[in-house]
């Protein structure tokens, strides 16, 4: 076996490198970076480096022990296995779902095609050979094609990976089905592409223009699926805040129900009083003191909309047997908007209560809010006890409802929310209590 | 765990100490507590040996709250727990940084919820000793006076309430040795202790009085360990 020359070995280096350097320019605005995440990735470049150069052991090998046609096909095949170990390492040094990792991969694998079609397929094989002839010449066109191209698909792709949070799609069944087809798919007709352009001079421009057309047709799917989840998980907060509104525009019809009946019974006490003896008016105004004084405690924040909220919330958790217990200290909310408040209240004791409800012990059936201002901080706090199994994922109880689409966005929401106005939100379930924490940072 | 109950009303201290009692029983912890009838009588006592304090704020005499700031002079740390008729007189325990406060009649569910948020804040305050190797010497002392460490090059620096102290090392250890005690990253080269936060202001965040710069991928991660400090719960 001959020894390779050094455009081979550089055509061998230079796919690993295009191809990581492809799934970083993804990966970089998108994924949650582990420790030490810089060491592992100049590691892994390290190692796909070395591993490309067994390329020509295997060449040698298919070529020596296979039949001809076979012989190229197996040859050709070693680049998947190659891929799919870049794929999987970027899993090494990113937080990834097994799902995303295939995102990434899919649509790095694509840009470097693109490039591999454009430089090394019909640049260097058919207008230009002889750029194959000088190697510095050569690297530097590959590495200005990449720079060319990486840094207009980062231009595009990076705004709406960085809003994904970390996580486009989680790693269920279908999702990885899916993805694992889309590869699949992408790799067969890249490597027919492939094929095709050096079987048959002649239909050289056909084949590159459909490995160039198949590769885009593939970043455009990827960048639409993107900006199609982010545009669902948009939607999906939006429809929480709606129903949030329509139960408060619910409680605030009864509410007023519950006063126009005050106002009648207060006609008829008006009427009473005027024939009763005095010892009796006497009794029934120490009864009527009794009763403001447990309206009084009810309402009892400096904040208005607080108020309100807390009113309501109280009186209908009345209704199904479960106290709520607001402790309320310094309240200085007036930066957040209403709606916003009222989502972040509403949703946060809905939660607790929702763990509640069907507690057999009567004296666990309770809610306790705390607000307070210390310092440049607000923070919100819920104790509930709860029941069963709860496991936290990605910092958030796991839904055990069968629809797992259309529930957990209270909590989404308030973390939603809680970030919006800079800040944060976290949970825990532990003894047998959970507490829910949104600290929010004080704004003038 | 110690628990000092001061309230004018002995009934009232009675139907907590049952409670307590039957807690007690249900979880299994140990707890030994005093009874003092008033804010007087128990600032005159010892106070440094409780870990909460169970104060009623309607007193005769000296009320809850002028007693919370007596005691705050002596004890910044001790918790504080308010018990009141009307929720309004409580707005002012806050100012004396109570942890809550409790309605009467007090429900036994509300309280044992109470008490659990106590041990969850008694654990993540609980203090320990560390020793730090210093250029100067072997420097004894506690994790809450630690303000923040800063890493140069070879060297970290903690700075403390009482001075700054070089110890040679990388970040690293310095995380080893302060880890439990609610200190966190806001960049490469700054530990800050959660505990000092005294405001977040868009991407500073200022530990007394000291303000450090949080870098964008470290900022959501420290918020969030933040907020579980200030929830008490596990870091």
């Amino acid at each position: 076996m001959t020894a390779p020359t050094p455009v081979a070995i550089f055509e061998e280096l230079r796919f690993v490198w295009e191809l990581m350097a492809a799934e970083y320019l993804f990966l970089l605005p998108f994924a949650r970076r582990k420790s030490q995440w810089l060491r592992r990735t100049l590691a892994g470049v390290v190692l796909f480096s070395v591993l490309s150069q067994f390329y020509f052991p295997w060449q040698g090998f298919c070529q020596g022990v296979l039949p001809v046609p076979m012989a190229d096909l197996f040859t050709g095949l070693w680049y998947v296995p190659l891929a799919l170990a870049t794929m999987l390492y970027s899993r090494v040094c990113f937080q990834i779902t097994a799902c995303d990792a295939l995102y990434i991969g899919i649509s790095g694998y694509a840009a470097q095609h693109l490039v591999y079609v454009t430089v090394h397929e019909l640049l260097a094989l058919d207008w230009y050979p002889q750029l194959t002839a000088c190697l510095p010449l050569y690297a530097l066109v590959s590495l200005a094609a990449c720079g060319l191209l990486y840094g207009l698909l980062y231009r595009v792709m990076a705004r709406p990976l960085s809003l994904c949070g970390g996580e486009l799609n989680q790693d269920t069944t279908a999702h990885i089905l899916h993805y694992v087809l889309l590869l699949a798919v992408l790799i067969f007709c890249t490597l027919s592409c492939q094929h095709l352009f050096h079987f048959d001079p002649a239909i050289r421009i056909l084949s590159a223009q459909l490995g160039f057309l198949i590769c885009a047709m593939i970043l455009g799917i990827q960048y639409l699926s993107c900006r199609n989840i982010l545009a669902q998980r948009e939607q999906a907060v939006i429809h929480q805040m709606l129903r949030d509104g329509e139960r408060h525009y619910t409680h605030s019809k009864e509410l007023i129900e519950m006063v126009n009946r005050s106002v009648h019974d207060l006609k008829h006490t008006c009427q009473a009083l005027r024939t009763m003896d005095e010892g009796e008016r006497l009794a029934f105004v120490s009864e009527l003191e009794q009763n403001v004084a447990m309206y009084r405690r009810l309402v009892h924040a400096d904040n208005e909309a607080v108020n309100t909220i807390l009113v309501e919330k109280t009186l209908s958790c009345e209704k199904e047997g479960i106290r709520l217990a607001c402790s309320l200290g310094h309240l200085e909310l007036d930066f957040l908007s209403l709606p916003d408040l009222y989502t972040l209240l509403g949703n946060a004791i809905d939660n607790a209560v929702e763990g509640v409800r069907n507690l057999p012990d009567p004296e666990k059936r309770v809610v306790q809010l705390s607000i307070q201002t210390s310092g440049g901080f607000v923070s919100i706090q819920t104790n509930n006890y709860y029941a069963g199994e709860l496991t936290l994922e990605n910092g958030l109880p796991r839904t055990t409802k069968r629809d797992p689409a259309g529930h957990g966005y209270g909590l989404k929401s308030i973390r939603y929310l809680a970030r919006k106005y800079g800040g944060s939100m976290s949970v825990s379930a532990r003894d047998g209590v959970f507490v829910l924490q949104i600290m929010l940072p004080v704004q003038s | 765990m110690r628990i000092a109950l001061v309230d004018d009303n002995p009934q009232d201290a009675q139907v907590l100490q049952e409670y307590l009692d039957r807690f007690s029983r249900e979880v299994g912890l140990e707890w030994s507590y005093a009874y003092y009838s008033d804010g007087q009588a128990f600032l005159d006592g010892d106070t440094c040996q409780f870990d909460l304090i169970v104060m009623d704020v309607d007193m005769p005499g000296i009320n809850g709250i002028e007693t919370a700031r007596l005691l705050r002079q002596r004890d910044p740390d001790v918790l504080l727990m308010f018990v009141t008729n009307m929720p309004q007189y409580a707005l002012a325990g806050y100012a004396v940084d109570a942890l809550d406060y409790l309605i009467k009649p007090v429900a036994y569910g509300d309280f044992t919820l109470k008490l659990q948020k106590t041990l969850r804040y008694l654990r993540r305050d609980r203090t320990e000793w560390i020793t730090l190797h210093t250029t100067g010497g072997m420097v004894r002392l506690e994790p809450r006076e630690i303000l923040y460490v800063e890493s140069t090059l070879h060297y970290l620096t903690y700075h403390t309430w009482s001075g700054e102290y070089r110890v040679r090392g990388a970040m690293a250890e310095a995380e080893r040795t302060l880890q439990g005690y609610s200190f966190a990253r806001c960049s490469r080269s700054y530990l800050v202790n959660l505990r000092h936060v005294r405001a977040i202001e868009g991407e500073d965040v200022v530990v007394e009085t000291v303000r450090l710069k949080m870098t964008r991928s470290r900022r959501e991660e420290f918020l969030e360990r933040f907020t579980r400090f200030l929830g008490g719960m596990e870091p």
